[in-house]
């Protein structure tokens, strides 16, 4: 591999990486506060880019227009979700809660495809472009969106970031992952935290599937792909790590890029997850898995 | 301040408490002692509605709180330090400190109670920056009960605050407790370490299987044959 392509590897892995770690940060939050494994995951990006589609050539928003109602209808119907269905079953019972939530979250994930498909067919809704033109550097031509994707899920990892860490709502968010009925003794209302928790967690996989529209254009099923990647980095860090799997979100994209380059399109998956596999093997609780982090089983 | 009536509570089918009744006055010390498995904990954990009572209220300011949310608890001022600290291992001193202010919304009252709880432990105030879960017993202790004060209680609710510490810990946790004391603050202890609970105690109960069992001073009990007999070990 010549210096050219390696860059090349670089930056195709690190913008894949940063859609990877929007959706993977969304989703080890809510296992980490609510210990939901969320499969439905995808299906919020689904939804978010169907948002932004419907916003950009019906109502002709402008690009950011677009992509802000994607976020906002995303949080709404995670608020609803929430409320409706897991804060519903969170006062009948807690026993097993991992496995009933898991299976809660499969069947929103069926329910959501075939809504999609049922309220807007299953033909692919793309557009071309929300920022046409491209960014040349060396040898390689990058589409614009790209970019724009990509820095807008590293504005938005850091606003996040800066918000579980420096505002007294954020850590309440922390402090409910890290114990809760510590968090109720300090006065922390449970049902909110959650509540808002599953919403945000959603507004990012909506921002995710919004801003890449034009890569991949929405259908009711686009959200299987993204939910398997977001699942891999999350086990090959450790669950419920937020700040690690903004890392494990890089190292994912640029396994995945370098396999793609190096062995060919058919065989980026296999690579990819042979490599996590083995990484798992030496280090069974994920890459950055700290002491008396839960895990699946707990 | 605080009134427990004809308590009966349990863990599903299992009854712990029958017809538990006790009371704390404004500004005083209340010790709830007893043997292990007599039901202590239980009463602490559904005065805070942790455990739903199944019979009986329980009375907090004039006000019915039987069954509230614990949360709803903490906003009224009731803080509780449980047997297992339940600190944010993940977060620093500070940080949990600032948890423990979640409730206070005006940065001035919080600054003030800040600098209160850290005259009170000056050890926090070195250790900052340090993650909770790498301190030792009795510093979590300590910060398991500035993290409650911080709530500028009411009424304090301490489970076992003495409970695997050292004995220059313990010394620590019951100085502090006396100091709480002679500011006036309302204090409810359960502890292990009978004679030297009786020694700060203005009132006592105690609990066997389930039911009060005896109340009184804390210097009359000190005195009493039969907690002599079965919690201070002197024949």
């Amino acid at each position: 591999m010549d210096p050219s392509q390696l860059l090349d590897v670089i930056f195709t892995g690190v913008l894949r990486g940063g859609l990877y770690a929007l959706m993977a940060v969304g989703l080890s939050l809510v296992f980490g506060v609510m210990n939901i494994p969320n499969f439905a995951h995808g299906e919020f990006y689904m939804f978010g880019a169907y948002l932004a589609f419907f916003s950009y050539t019906v109502f002709h928003l402008g690009p950011i227009a677009s992509i802000i109602v994607a976020v906002a209808g995303a949080f709404i119907l995670g608020v609803i979700v929430e409320k409706g269905l897991f804060y519903t079953l969170r006062k009948r019972s807690k026993k097993q809660w991992i496995m009933n939530t898991f299976l809660l979250t499969l069947g929103i994930s069926i329910i959501m495809q075939n809504g999609a498909k049922m309220a807007w067919g299953a033909t692919y809704r793309g557009i071309t472009a929300f920022w046409s033109g491209s960014l040349k550097i060396g040898s390689m031509n990058i589409a614009n969106d790209r970019v724009v994707g990509f820095l807008i899920a590293v504005l938005a990892i850091v606003i996040f970031w800066l918000f579980l860490n420096k505002t007294r709502i954020g850590r309440a968010i922390r402090a409910v992952s890290l114990d809760e009925t510590g968090s109720q003794l300090v006065g922390i209302n449970l049902d909110w935290i959650h509540t808002l928790t599953f919403g945000l967690s959603c507004a990012l996989a909506g921002l995710a599937g919004a801003s890449l529209l034009s890569i991949t254009p929405a259908s009711p099923v686009m959200g299987i792909g993204p939910l398997y990647k977001s699942w891999f980095v999350c086990i090959l860090v450790g669950m419920g790590n937020v700040g690690a799997s903004i890392w494990g979100g890089f190292i994912v994209g640029l396994l995945e890029t370098f396999s793609y380059m190096q062995f060919g399109a058919g065989w980026q998956d296999a690579i990819s997850l042979t490599i996590i596999i083995l990484i798992l093997v030496f280090k069974p609780s994920g890459l950055f898995a700290k002491k008396g982090v839960k895990s699946v089983l707990e | 301040m605080l009134e427990v009536n004809n308590l009966e509570t349990g863990y599903s089918y299992l009854q712990v408490l029958w017809n538990v009744s006790l009371k704390v006055e404004q500004s005083e010390v209340v010790a709830l002692i007893g043997p292990n498995g007599a039901g202590k904990t239980t009463i602490l954990r559904s005065i805070m509605g942790i455990v739903k009572p199944w019979k009986g209220s329980v009375k907090f300011l004039g006000q019915d709180i039987t069954g509230r949310q614990t949360h709803e608890l903490a906003k009224m001022g009731l803080a509780f330090v449980t047997e297992d600290r339940n600190l944010f291992s993940g977060m620093t001193v500070m940080e949990n400190l600032l948890m423990g202010g979640f409730t206070i919304r005006s940065k001035e009252k919080f600054n003030k109670t800040l600098d209160y709880v850290l005259s009170l432990f000056p050890r926090l105030e070195e250790r900052k920056k340090q993650y909770a879960a790498t301190m030792s017993g009795g510093e979590r202790q300590m910060l398991a009960i500035a993290r409650a004060l911080m709530l500028s209680p009411k009424l304090l609710i301490l489970d076992e605050p003495s409970m695997g510490l050292s004995p220059q810990n313990v010394d620590i946790v019951f100085d502090a407790i006396l100091k709480l004391k002679s500011e006036n603050v309302t204090v409810m202890l359960v502890e292990q370490n009978v004679n030297r609970t009786l020694e700060i105690a203005d009132r006592a109960y105690v609990l066997e299987n389930g039911s009060i069992a005896m109340e009184g001073k804390g210097e009359d009990m000190l005195n009493d044959e039969h907690i002599k007999n079965m919690y201070l070990g002197v024949a």
